[in-house]
């Protein structure tokens, strides 16, 4: 799924400028680090990608939909597409790690039949296989984050959204999940991770695009390697 | 089957509101029923008045019997006539005699049958109303045969105006009782909502459509509704059972009547419901 950004800036109340006059494509299959400080718009552009948020002017076009002309009904439909995690997991803690990635299969309508099947898989596949019958209070930080990005992938999402997905987890564990989204990556699914912790993404030597207060300033190759 | 299940554990969880909540919209929705089965039974009392509605014409001394059935068979060709009856001077005096019952001596004491002959002129029901009964009365007055007429007099259109009035009150009750209604679900709708706000994100951030959203919460409403209905008609029922144990001839509600009644309180439950819901649906998820 292609992403694009023209022209996009976003301005929330009392003025506050979080991104100014973005331009960006990210292609199909690619895996792309948004990095920059606190504050300099990475959460806002990830946002509106998932269209949570929609542009002061200028057009996101994530696949074939447009920021412009979005019902609530194309937001539900795109977000079947676009897998997204956070730094806080987001688990529904009454509810054990299958459960947990079984809602997002039916509530995309899927039968029980394939529900069940699915997120056993997707579970396995991320290696939490023996835990899915823990409850999320019960699982470790890196488990809770391995469990949120079973339910992001659970629908086979074109394109996977990571808002800090490391900013909760010691280095080890960091480590591993993103050792994960790089297996998601291969697999085809292209992965956008937003992290302003650059200790392991620039051993990665992935596609690295740094804001700064709202500004694109650097898009390409490695910090410190030349493409 | 999952929607279900969904809303059943939002209401356990809102325990105490749902209950109060439920005791709060029974007895709005049982003030609204009091006043739909006074209706019934006054529209009841009313057609009862309706059906004796009749035109009574009192002949002169000096009409013949064959006069007498010549004014009938003119008053027979007078539209909304449905039938007349000749009370001859002597048959009404039987008819007073049995009013009085026991103390019919009191007749005997009379010399001469003191009772002027008269026609009873009954109207087509659809026709019996105050307007039409005045217009045939004022016809019948003047054949030459007819000295007095006497009909339904005022008594009855007073009571087709307490109708009027019930049925415009059972408007203005079900109009609080539904605002009632209305704020006491949405308002415990709402503490389910927010209970389950995080899930409510969640399920926004995988895609789920708002319909799939809001059913389980929408159910939760129909379910208040529908246990509220329930037991307000039970009270109701009993309370009915009580007066016509001394009033045999009270109606309950009617069956159409009581259907309004349930669409009406399961319909204000999930409006109720909605209300809350549309609010957290426009939230962002982050
Ligand atoms: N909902 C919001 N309302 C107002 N200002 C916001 C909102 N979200 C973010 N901001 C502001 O926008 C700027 C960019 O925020 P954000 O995108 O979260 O940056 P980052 O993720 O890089 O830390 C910050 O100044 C932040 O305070
Ligand atoms: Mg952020």
């Amino acid at each position: 799924m292609l992403v694009e950004f023209e022209n996009v800036s976003k301005i929330y109340e009392h003025g506050i400028i979080a991104l100014d006059s973005i331009n960006l494509v990210i292609d199909k299959g690619e895996f792309v680090f948004i990095h920059g400080p606190s504050g300099a718009g990475k959460t806002t552009l990830l946002k509106l990608i998932y269209m949570d948020e929609f542009p002061t002017s200028g057009e996101v076009r994530v696949g074939e939909y447009s920021s412009g002309k979005m019902s609530r009904k194309d937001i539900a439909m795109l977000r079947r597409k676009v897998g997204v995690v956070f730094q806080d997991f987001r688990l529904i803690s009454d509810l054990t790690a299958l459960e947990n990635v079984a809602i997002a299969l039916r509530a995309a309508g899927k039968k029980p039949e394939e529900i069940r099947k699915r997120a056993n898989i997707v579970l396995h596949s991320v290696g939490l296989s023996t835990k899915r019958h823990q409850l999320p209070p019960k699982l470790s930080g890196g488990e809770q984050q391995r469990t949120a990005i079973a339910r992001a992938i659970a629908l086979r999402p074109a394109l996977l959204l990571a808002d800090e997905p490391t900013g909760n987890l010691d280095p080890d564990t960091a480590l591993g999940i993103f050792d994960l989204l790089i297996d998601i990556n291969r697999s085809g699914t292209t992965v956008v991770v937003a992290t302003h912790d650059l200790r392991h993404a620039e051993r990665l030597r992935k596609r690295m695009i740094r804001l700064e207060e709202g500004k694109l300033v650097t898009d390409g190759g490695m910090i410190g390697v030349s493409p | 089957m999952y929607h279900l299940k969904q809303a059943l554990s939002g209401i356990r969880r809102a325990g105490f509101m749902s209950v109060a909540c439920i005791i709060i919209m029974t007895f709005s929705l049982l003030i609204l029923g009091i006043f739909l089965m006074a209706t019934a039974n006054l529209r009841e009392i009313l057609r009862y008045a309706h059906e004796k509605v009749e035109i009574v014409a009192f002949l002169h001394d000096d009409v013949t019997k064959e006069a007498a059935d010549s004014l009938i068979l003119e008053v027979e060709k007078i539209p909304y006539v449905e039938s007349i009856r000749y009370v001859s001077p002597s048959s009404a005096l039987d008819r007073l005699r049995a009013e009085f019952g026991t103390r019919s001596y009191i007749l005997d004491a009379l010399d001469v049958n003191p009772l002027p002959a008269s026609i009873e002129v009954t109207l087509k029901p659809q026709y019996r109303l105050k307007a039409r009964i005045v217009g045939v009365a004022e016809r019948i007055q003047q054949f030459p045969q007819v000295e007095d007429i006497s009909y339904g007099r005022g008594w009855i259109s007073r009571l087709e105006r307490l109708v009027r009035a019930v049925a415009i009150a059972d408007l203005a009750v079900g109009l609080v009782v539904g605002i009632a209604a209305l704020v006491t679900v949405s308002y415990t709708v709402r503490l389910t909502l927010y209970a389950r706000r995080e899930v409510i994100r969640i399920l926004k951030l995988v895609g789920a459509t708002d319909g799939f959203i809001m059913s389980p919460f929408l159910i939760e409403g129909a379910i208040h509704g529908l246990i509220s209905i329930a037991a307000s008609l039970l009270i109701l029922y009993l309370g009915y059972r009580v007066i016509y144990v001394k009033i045999p001839q009270a109606v309950f509600v009617p069956s159409q009547l009581i259907a309004f009644y349930i669409v009406f309180a399961v319909g204000v439950a999930m409006l109720g419901s909605w209300i809350s819901l549309r609010s957290f649906l426009r939230e962002k998820v982050q």
